[in-house]
């Protein structure tokens, strides 16, 4: 059965179809939660929130076809609403692998080797960090999620131009942090990092 | 490759690496599943009983002192008979308890679960009203096609129309009729929503173009000595009729008999073979459109030509209770039934006697039992009675010439059962 299809069941009260359509969405959803929050313990309480505020509202979704647009709009509500909640209470585990050592020096900039090393996730979490949490949410939602410009304005009920602008912004910010670690170079041929 | 691609490429891949250090738990979703069924559940419960609703088999002291109230006084009270005062089946006015249990269906079956009550619940963001307005009326306000028949297939008569209105917008987003037949009460709810795929097991069949659905829906608890705080012994699984007709869904569940497949083919032929007949045009035939005080001094017979049916009312009761007053009307609780209320002072205390033709409460119900509840069913004069005890006071109720008797103090409570039963005896001894 197609999405639109689903989305119809579900509005019946349909737990199967429930179950199929949520379940689609599922591991994205926690991973999306875990990139903005970088905590494992809350990206499933997130999910889990945002879940049961579907189920009760999906009722008043009028357009069966906007959906994922819809489900995503309460998914990043609820990281949001979770994440301002949690930022005086700051997990441990939100500084795990933030113990900065020094980079190998024989790493170049071949991107199939950095995303190999443990380095990786430090870095990602680090350049996550720099964003605000629009900026952070609309990244992650456009290169992880694969959420179009349009999909991503209706998500956060923004313009389009609002989105390119955010996710120029963040690529200028994130183009900076990998200068500044050297896993990219400034418009200069570049071997190995600084 | 282009830098910004790279960079897109580079910010897509350390975010594709870096999310794979979470493994999403795939049996979160069905947790959620039963965690909002359980949700739902506890959030009617919460609703119900905050908002002191008055539904039918319910707190029969919170019943009683309805119909008393409106009896006397102008109609314009809120009363829900749906499937969501069936699961609450204990909680009247002030029965604010802090758990009972339910089943709930789970993958190995139905499972008790402790639900708490919280005194702090929301508002229902509904109310239900007694309707006068005809089919057609409250079509056009509720922007879909209603139709209450007058009667269904098995002796049913409409005794009550309802509309369920949205406070938030004041939109009419359902219409209830309730049925009787003296032995069983059936529901029937209208509106868009649609559950028919929430029927499980179900049965399909066709009457002159119109698909109809059988099959079972929620299941009721079956409580030890009617106690639901005491862990169900079991479930009793109800079945309903859905189909959908002239763009709205209607959904008939029964309250007492369960509904059997045979009887939901026969309801269903008899819906579409009398589409003309509503309850609009049948519903108060023969019935006191005003309740009146009569005479003190009328007699039994007068009353009687009055009410339509036979009664006992004697001048004076044990206790040195004479009657001080004398009404009669339309059965608030059910509108299609006359009653008689003889209201007795002793110079302290006021005793009201209840005499209606409709299919009233008895004291099989389920509800939150404490240890003052000393409910039973006694024998006087020969005739079963009720002795019901709810809401910090009892009733006594029996059935007497087919037509329901109740006494209850006003105020206060008998000082015994004895005290009860002396005042029955002088009632089914009268005449």
């Amino acid at each position: 059965m197609d999405e639109i299809g689903l989305v119809i069941k579900c509005q019946q009260g349909d737990m199967e179809a429930y179950e199929a359509l949520f379940g689609s969405y599922f591991s994205k959803a926690v991973r999306y939660a875990f990139l903005i929050t970088g905590r494992s313990d809350l990206a499933e309480d997130i999910v889990q929130e945002a879940l049961i505020e579907c189920y009760k509202d999906i009722k008043s979704l009028r357009s069966p076809e906007k959906f994922k647009s819809w489900f995503y709009r309460i998914l990043v509500r609820t990281s949001w609403r979770v994440k301002a909640k949690e930022t005086r209470n700051v997990s441990m585990e939100e500084f795990n692998g933030c113990e900065y050592s020094c980079l190998n020096s024989n790493l170049d900039d071949d991107f199939d080797r950095l995303v190999e090393t443990r380095e990786s996730s430090r870095l990602i979490k680090d350049v996550l960090q720099k964003l605000s949490l629009p900026l952070r949410t609309t990244v992650v939602l456009h290169y992880y999620n694969d959420l179009s410009i349009k999909e991503i304005s209706q998500v956060l009920k923004c313009f389009q131009g609002t989105v390119k602008s955010r996710l120029h912004n963040a690529r200028k910010i994130i183009h900076k942090e990998l200068v500044k670690e050297g896993y990219v170079c400034d418009g200069k041929e570049c071997g190995t990092n600084a | 490759m282009h830098d910004k691609e790279k960079i897109d490429d580079m910010i897509r891949g350390l975010l594709d690496k870096e999310a794979l250090n979470i493994e999403p738990r795939e049996e979160i979703i069905g947790e959620i599943g039963i965690k909002v069924k359980n949700m739902e559940q506890d959030s009617k419960l919460k609703c119900i009983v905050k908002n002191n609703i008055f539904p039918m088999k319910l707190n029969i002291r919170g019943y009683v002192a309805a119909a008393l109230l409106l009896f006397v006084m102008a109609p314009g009270f809120t009363l829900i008979f749906s499937k969501e005062a069936r699961v609450v089946a204990a909680h009247g006015i002030d029965a604010v308890k802090s758990w009972i249990y339910i089943m709930t269906k789970t993958e190995d079956g139905y499972k008790p679960v402790k639900v708490e009550l919280i005194d702090d619940a929301g508002e229902l963001d509904m109310s239900y009203d007694y309707t006068g307005l005809t089919d057609e009326e409250l079509s056009r306000e509720a922007g879909f096609n209603i139709h209450v028949p007058s009667e269904l297939w098995g002796g049913y008569k409409c005794v009550q129309k309802t509309k369920g209105v949205r406070k938030s917008d004041n939109a009419i987003v359902s219409a209830t009729a309730m049925y009787d037949n003296k032995n069983n009460t059936i529901g029937l709810r209208i509106s868009m929503d649609n559950y028919i795929n929430a029927l499980q097991n179900k049965k399909e069949f066709d009457i002159k173009g119109t698909k109809f659905y059988w099959g079972e829906a929620d299941a009721d608890s079956i409580y030890p000595n009617h106690d639901m705080r005491q862990i169900p012994v079991g479930v009793k699984i109800n079945h309903e009729l859905l189909w959908e007709y002239r763009g709205a869904f209607y959904r008939l569940y029964s309250v007492h008999e369960d509904i059997t497949y045979d009887a939901a083919q026969k309801i269903a032929e008899h819906f579409m073979n009398n589409i003309s007949n509503t309850y609009d045009k049948n519903y108060d035939a023969g019935v006191i459109r005003s309740q009146s005080h009569i005479s003190k001094d009328a007699t039994t017979a007068e009353i009687e030509n009055e009410v339509g049916f036979k009664v006992k009312v004697p001048e004076s009761l044990p206790g040195n209770f004479n009657i001080a007053y004398k009404i009669v009307g339309m059965d608030p609780m059910n509108k299609s039934c006359n009653m008689f209320k003889g209201e007795y002072n002793n110079g302290e205390k006021t005793l009201n006697l209840i005499i209606t033709e409709a299919n009233w409460p008895v004291m099989e119900y389920d509800r939150v039992k404490d240890a003052k509840d000393d409910s039973r069913i006694i024998e006087v004069e020969g005739v079963e009675c009720h002795w019901t005890y709810s809401d910090g006071s009892h009733v006594l109720g029996w059935m007497d010439n087919d037509v329901y008797y109740l006494i209850g103090y006003e105020k206060g409570d008998f000082g015994s059962i004895d005290e009860a039963v002396a005042i029955a005896k002088s009632i089914i001894g009268n005449g």
